[in-house]
């Protein structure tokens, strides 16, 4: 680690935290534009009650000292109580439903990696082969379409017509309804790794010390593993923070389909519920782990390619 | 005349005209090809992009001539033509087919225009509002495109030239703006904006429906900086040239060096680039419309009418299965073919970045 690198790293850091403190900022100030308040239900609330509410959230107070209030908790990762869940912690909903969420994102990421490396990696070894060209054609075609398509698709065939799956995790025990929506979210990101490791071993395959590792006598494979492979797949590195984005998205309408209790699901319900800290804290929480993995992907990408340029 | 083979005085027999065989010499073997006609003929020799561009010319006379002489309108429940009450019998028909009240006009002897794709739950022709559907998502991709094409190639081009710090913090603000987690702002604006929306109905604004205008107030906000930094790279790349130099000492102003060099060399990777956002925008416009954030009703897009369709995914109903599958294979199509579009393009216009 050079001079250099320390810097880059602080200066991705501390935009990191400027990018958070933007994301409180835009949230808390979005959510004072709508009209009626988080008191607005169908059954209007007689004004004294409203009164002792908004004392009792601290909403009568102005909103600057709000707003510094919010930042202030919001920084230790406190987004106050639920307005529509009585008493329960934004904080306990949110992570309640990241035990779902966070475990087929992770399943998905996962199984995006080995499948995409290893159909890359082939594709690329074969190329313009019939393989190949319809791993190629299949990338391309899984990256127009909707996640809900293709989440609804999947269910349509596995869990309606063949019932190898149940279509709903309500009283069934096992792994059983989490398989489909881990392949689901899992399509978008193997599709684009399988294109990046395709191109980048085409790369890799060109390079001369490829040649040179042949020349001394190793056979192809350990020529691909040893040598190729480590290059080849660094700049998936750099695609572990959007990737991470677009589980995040996948999820709001993989947990739709699927009726998962998880986080996305709780998010979209909170929206109509107007339950304002859960949209926040959702908002800022998921925020803030999409920075923190973009930021470990970035600084993973130089630890492993020393060769980066830092302008 | 008698002349010293060292002498520099001018030979006058040299400059006698041509001579036929000289005069075709400079003739042109084929006429002079413009940057912009090698990439037409490069484009042209790809089927798959001519294929793309095909089908896409075809679908934008589709959705928006059709509907001017098509029978039926997107928000007309049709059974309203044949009796006074609503009536569940013209609903979910199958393509081809018609209701008895429609049947019985038939017999009379009455012209009944056929329901191509059929009727939805709610007794609309669902053809025409596929075409409406495809034409609103459309309208969000090109929209959402020029959007980013205007800001972000104006702010790039700006930092591009004047440089210095005005450059550096707008360059500041851009790697922050980059890093905001787009989709959950998109989600935060669109449900904010509905319930402003809901304040004021019949606004211009409230009729579009809040995913559309959140789409369109992101797009503005945060989608313009991948543009931005394009232009930018584009133009300082540009400005070191060496064609730009010799024109600026040949006494170009900088007026001319914009227009005559700037804008035709960096025009077609920055025009490809926002063409590129089109299927981004459809796709962000889908999932929306799929969490129920997206147009009001009656308006129609391709995401709206899948998800309005997903009951008879759990319900297995296959005899109604295409009123899922005909919008969400035609969002498939459509993305797909921009997609291919946009690489062609690239390949085409921008033989630099070939392999």
């Amino acid at each position: 680690m050079n001079k250099k690198m320390v810097f880059y790293i602080l200066k991705r850091i501390g935009l990191g935290i400027l990018t958070y403190l933007i994301v409180v900022t835009v949230t808390f100030w979005v959510m004072q534009l709508v009209p009626g308040g988080p008191w607005t239900r169908e059954k209007a609330l007689s004004d004294a009650v409203i009164a002792a509410l908004n004392q009792r959230y601290g909403l009568d107070q102005p909103l600057f000292v709000q707003y510094l209030r919010y930042l202030g908790r919001a920084m230790i990762g406190d987004f106050g109580v639920s307005y529509y869940y009585k008493g329960r912690e934004v904080t306990e909903i949110i992570f309640n439903g990241f035990k779902y969420s966070l475990g087929i994102g992770a399943a998905a990421a996962v199984l995006a990696l080995i499948v995409g490396v290893a159909l890359g990696t082939y594709a690329a070894t074969h190329q313009n082969k019939f393989f190949d060209r319809a791993i190629m054609v299949l990338t391309t075609a899984s990256v127009a379409m909707p996640s809900f398509v293709t989440a609804l698709i999947l269910l349509y065939i596995f869990a309606v017509n063949l019932r190898v799956v149940p279509t709903s995790p309500v009283g069934v025990d096992g792994i059983g309804p989490y398989i489909l929506p881990v392949i689901a979210a899992s399509l978008y990101p193997t599709a684009y790794i399988t294109r990046l490791v395709r191109s980048s071993t085409l790369d890799v395959l060109g390079q001369d010390y490829m040649r040179t590792a042949k020349s001394k006598g190793l056979k192809p494979e350990r020529v691909l593993m040893k040598h190729g492979l480590r290059n080849s797949v660094t700049p998936v590195i750099t695609y572990f923070g959007p990737m991470f984005a677009s589980i995040i998205t996948g999820s709001l309408v993989i947990e739709k389909v699927y009726q998962l209790p998880g986080v996305g699901r709780e998010f979209i319900r909170s929206i109509q519920n107007r339950d304002y800290p859960l949209i926040m804290g959702t908002t800022c929480l998921l925020a803030l782990l999409l920075i923190i993995f973009t930021l470990a992907s970035d600084i993973a990408y130089i630890i492993v390619n020393p060769r980066v340029d830092f302008d | 005349m008698k002349k010293n083979p060292l002498s520099f005085q001018i030979d006058v027999d040299k400059f006698g005209s041509a001579s036929e065989s000289e005069k075709r010499s400079t003739n042109l073997m084929r006429p002079n090809s413009t940057f912009f006609m090698d990439g037409v003929r490069r484009f042209i020799k790809n089927p798959v992009a001519m294929v793309s561009f095909c089908f896409i010319v075809i679908l934008l006379i589709m959705v928006f001539i059709v509907p001017l002489f098509y029978p039926y309108s997107y928000d007309e429940v049709i059974c309203y033509r044949y009796v006074e009450r609503p009536d569940p019998s013209f609903n979910r028909l199958m393509p081809f087919t018609f209701a008895q009240a429609e049947k019985d006009a038939i017999a009379n002897g009455v012209y009944v225009p056929p329901h191509i794709f059929g009727t939805d739950s709610n007794g609309h022709d669902y053809f025409i509002r596929i075409l409406v559907g495809a034409r609103t998502s459309l309208i969000v991709g090109f929209f959402a495109a020029a959007i980013v094409l205007i800001i972000g190639g104006t702010i790039g081009a700006l930092c591009g030239f004047i440089g210095g710090k005005f450059d550096l913090i707008v360059m500041r603000i851009v790697d922050v703006i980059y890093s905001l987690p787009d989709i959950l702002i998109i989600i935060l604006l669109s449900a904010t904006l509905s319930a402003v929306f809901d304040g004021n109905q019949g606004g211009a604004l409230a009729q579009l429906g809040s995913g559309f205008v959140a789409i369109f107030v992101v797009f503005a906000l945060l989608y313009w900086v991948g543009m931005a930094r394009l232009v930018r790279g584009q133009v300082l790349a540009l400005r070191k040239q060496e064609y730009v130099m010799a024109a600026r000492a040949n006494g170009a102003g900088t007026g001319r060096i914009i227009l005559k060099h700037l804008i035709p060399n960096t025009m077609s990777v920055i025009i490809i680039s926002a063409a590129l956002q089109i299927p981004s925008a459809i796709f962000t416009e889908s999932f929306l419309s799929y969490l129920g954030l997206g147009v009001k009703y009656p308006t129609p897009s391709l995401g709206s009418l899948a998800s309005d369709a997903q009951s008879y995914i759990v319900g297995n109903n296959p005899k109604e299965l295409f009123l899922f599958l005909i919008p969400a294979i035609s969002i498939c199509l459509i993305v797909l073919s921009l997609n291919l579009l946009g690489d062609g393009l690239r390949d085409a216009f921008d033989p630099k970045l070939q392999k």
